[in-house]
């Protein structure tokens, strides 16, 4: 047989759906529903715009956020974890800079039992003062051990540059913030940011729709938890650092951090799509350009990449990578050169049409199976987006031309704009 | 449940086939029987490095990453101390492109000293991303061969020191792959959205010509029983202390695994366990406190593992872990307590499994281990332990002498909270 003749690849993949069902409970909180998968299981997620942006002092939002399942009027944290344990159900929540999450997976046969815990949990937890202290205690801990990091260092350093130490997302955390937050910061911010007025829910996986969406009313759909308060838009003064190049020694460093980037803009941006091919080229996956030239041909790092960050009020671009503290300086002049490639030669068609397949494969990961789903809705609704961002990303990657890329990289990435951290030896 | 279709090739490669028309993709899972256990102790490491030099081109196909990203395709691998393991998940219609790709590299690699430098430098970047410029980075690499004197567990994946992967020759990565990566010493899966039939034809098609080829069976010596308990301490610069023990428990195949399995989940599963109640919660003598089984084909190691608060002392760490284990031992679950982590497993089954990658992996290791099937016995055999079980194999286990303690010592002042 002849194996040097490769099968035919089909890149004309349609991708059929990337839609969902959208209805709202009495109180108007948005449901967004999509059955997905075959294993007979559920994800709830709990979208609220909770996160470090909105918090008055540091730490406020995540506390809140953490402390959720640690009591609540009726339960005790362990009385809730047993009961979630019991079930095999399990919590993950998390705050970013912007939202809060509180996700619940459960077996679909036991939903009907453990989704009043989650009800519970967000809408009267009690944040017990000696469990409060005990989660500070142990963040302390590894905020500690985690900012000694070489890329910790270099993260932290890169934020405060582009929005200065006093934006929401420059600002970084300090050991003496840890006993400055008490009870009352978490009671007054959970009243006013974990309210029905300033909610999403997103169900996915294997269920009876009804019947979800009936408990759901009965448990999230009154005004028995709106808030007076509605988050408004808040006024916020962006410093950028006059010092774009910035070296962090670190005593001992076996390898050094290296960031370079630049803000930029989220989802809404118009240019954003198109962006995300140009990233892509650059630093977006295994066959990058960066990954190719730095991993694979200089051996400098294991891993290199390049990501468009959102934010619901901003958006950079990083490039990260951990090196041999010989090979920072030569990594970084390689990272120069691709970003200047970019601008000075445009693609070629036949690395745009990898791209377009590797973009349109991972597309299609994006919404296959319940999980995948629920991030992909998520990730809509941080940015108030409905699933005509889907079609419009996916029209970016089959249409755009070498030269709108070429383009691109003059307005955004042309090496003078770029902030630079290196943090290690 | 999940169902699947079983095939061996003449050339000895064994198929497994599962549809799951919920998805508009495809996974191929290809698993060699080989891991850093087989390798020998002079040149550990070698089978990680091997599978990073798979990635570099074979007989027929000079870059595999680019055919994979214009078939749609997403493709990675590991290694761990039994198997190496690689997987492409990609749009169903184009399987065929990771048939191609996948027989290629077991039909033959192109092994170039040009890729073999640039490899073994990412590796070793690795090594030092991962286990050297990290506080507690170095935890494995101390631990393990505190634990095993003579089986070859006692080195990590990544290798026991960087010199190992400078010293690696060609010859040395060839003959691995020659010895190792035969048609009858490895497991092919495929999940998703295909035809069982013309999937077994694909499969014909692009290994079924694969030559059968001898692999070398393997004879790992097999750990002697521990007789006393061993103690290692070390300091470093981190912020708090550190405890890792290891204690020797059964096979992956052994009857005592699934009461292991379950103990760890009574100790250390979730925010309701006893260890996170107890240590974290109420004395507060930890920061993070974890319990596992590594689960290895040979006899593997059960885990307990702590970070200490700021001004707990060590030796007190100590006591209360072994306090909790003498309480476990002479007060074994009741049946609520042990409904919950058997509950918790099966959930835990049903989580990993709402992706077709993960069904892939899962049906190739259970192949490997003597039967995909197993795969859909194992809840009934967790569901049939009793709490007397549980406590004799707990009683076995945390015998004192088949202990190893890391106790990894902080050499700085923690800063004031």
């Amino acid at each position: 047989m002849n194996r040097s003749k490769a099968p035919r690849i089909n890149n004309k993949i349609e991708i059929a759906r990337t839609d969902h069902v959208v209805v709202k409970l009495q109180n108007s909180i948005p449901v967004h529903i999509k059955q997905a998968g075959s294993q007979p299981v559920v994800r709830i997620d709990m979208v609220f715009r909770a996160g470090s942006w909105w918090q008055p002092k540091t730490l406020v939002a995540s506390t809140t956020n953490a402390m959720l399942s640690e009591g609540t009027l009726k339960s005790t944290g362990e009385e809730i974890a047993n009961k979630l344990d019991y079930y095999g159900a399990y919590l993950n929540s998390s705050a970013d800079r912007d939202n809060a999450f509180i996700s619940l997976y459960s077996l679909t046969k036991h939903l009907g039992v453990v989704l009043p815990q989650l009800a519970e949990i967000i809408k009267n937890p009690s944040f017990p003062e000696g469990e409060l202290q005990t989660y500070l205690n142990r963040r302390l801990q590894s905020y500690i051990t985690e900012k000694v990091k070489v890329n910790n260092i270099a993260r932290e350093k890169f934020s405060t540059n582009i929005y200065g130490s006093r934006h929401p997302y420059g600002q970084v955390l300090s050991v003496s913030d840890f006993s400055r937050i008490s009870r009352e910061d978490l009671v007054e911010f959970h009243n006013q940011f974990y309210s029905s007025g300033n909610c999403n829910i997103i169900v996915t996986g294997n269920f009876e729709e009804t019947a979800v969406i009936n408990i759901l009313e009965e448990l999230f759909g009154g005004h028995d938890w709106s808030s007076p308060l509605t988050p408004s838009e808040k006024k916020v003064i962006k410093r950028p650092s006059s010092k774009k190049q910035v070296f962090i020694p670190k005593k001992d460093a076996i390898q050094s951090a290296v960031r370079v980037g630049r803000e930029l803009f989220n989802k809404r941006h118009p240019d954003y799509c198109e962006m995300q091919v140009l990233n892509n080229i650059l630093g977006g996956h295994f066959g990058s350009r960066l990954m190719q030239n730095i991993r694979e041909k200089k051996g400098y790092t294991y891993g290199i990449g390049s990501a468009m960050v959102g934010l619901r009020n901003s958006g950079f671009l990083v490039i990260v990578s951990e090196v041999d503290t010989g090979y920072w300086a030569a990594t970084i002049k390689e990272i120069y050169k691709e970003l200047n490639k970019l601008c000075d030669k445009p693609v070629s068609y036949r690395e745009l049409e990898l791209t377009r397949s590797q973009m349109v494969g991972e597309t299609l990961r994006g919404f296959d199976g319940p999980f995948a789903w629920a991030d992909s809705i998520r990730n809509l609704i941080e940015y108030d987006l409905d699933h005509t961002f889907n079609q419009k990303m996916i029209s970016a990657i089959r249409n755009i031309s070498p030269r709108q890329l070429q383009d691109l990289a003059i307005k955004y990435l042309s090496p003078e704009k770029m902030y630079e951290v290196v943090s290690g030896g | 449940m999940i169902d699947f279709t079983r095939m061996r090739l003449d050339n000895g490669l064994r198929v497994i086939i599962h549809r799951d028309t919920s998805t508009p993709m495809a996974a191929v899972n290809l698993l060699y029987d080989a891991g850093s256990g087989d390798e020998d102790p002079e040149r550990t490491g070698l089978a990680h490095l091997l599978e990073h030099l798979m990635f570099g081109g074979s007989l027929n196909i000079p870059s595999y990453d680019k055919i994979v990203q214009k078939a749609g395709g997403e493709n990675n691998a590991f290694t761990n101390n039994d198997i190496t393991n690689y997987y492409i998940q990609l749009p169903a219609v184009n399987l065929e492109t990771a048939l191609w790709l996948e027989s290629d590299r077991m039909h033959g690699l192109r092994f170039t000293q040009k890729g073999l430098a640039i490899q073994k430098s990412v590796v070793i970047e690795e090594f030092k991303q991962r286990y050297l410029n990290q506080p507690y980075g170095d935890i494995w690499l101390l631990l393990r061969p505190l634990a095993y004197k003579v089986h070859p567990y006692r080195w990590p994946t990544i290798g026991s020191e960087i010199t190992h992967i400078e010293n690696t020759t060609l010859d040395e990565v060839e003959n691995f792959f020659h010895e190792h990566y035969c048609p009858s010493n490895a497991v092919l899966t495929i999940t998703g959205n295909i035809e069982e039939k013309t999937c077994m034809n694909l499969v014909m098609k692009w290994f079924g010509n694969i030559e059968r080829r001898k692999h070398s069976s393997r004879k790992l010596p097999s750990e002697p029983a521990q007789e006393k308990a061993r103690k290692l301490e070390v300091t470093k610069t981190v912020p708090y202390h550190d405890i890792s023990i290891a204690f020797h428990m059964s096979s992956r195949m052994s009857a005592d695994y699934y009461p292991a399995d379950i103990i760890s989940d009574l100790l250390a599963g979730g925010k309701s366990s006893r260890l996170y109640r107890h240590l974290v919660m109420e004395n507060k003598i930890f920061s993070s406190i974890n319990a596992y089984i590594t689960g290895e084909r040979d006899p593997g190691l059960f885990i307990i593992k702590g970070r200490l608060m700021k001004g707990i002392e060590m030796e007190c760490a100590c006591e209360a872990i072994n306090n909790e284990i003498n309480d476990f031992i002479s007060s074994p679950p009741g049946n609520r307590e042990l409904d919950k982590v058997k509950n918790k497993i099966e959930a835990t089954r049903q989580y990993t499994h709402t992706d077709i990658l993960h069904k892939a992996m899962d049906l190739s290791y259970y192949e490997l281990l003597g039967d995909a099937g197993i795969l859909n016995q194992e809840l009934v055999k967790y569901s049939k332990i009793t709490p007397g079980q549980v406590q004799e194999i707990a009683g076995s286990i945390f015998d004192p002498d088949n202990s190893s303690t890391l106790l990894y010592y902080s050499n700085l002042k923690p800063p004031k909270n």
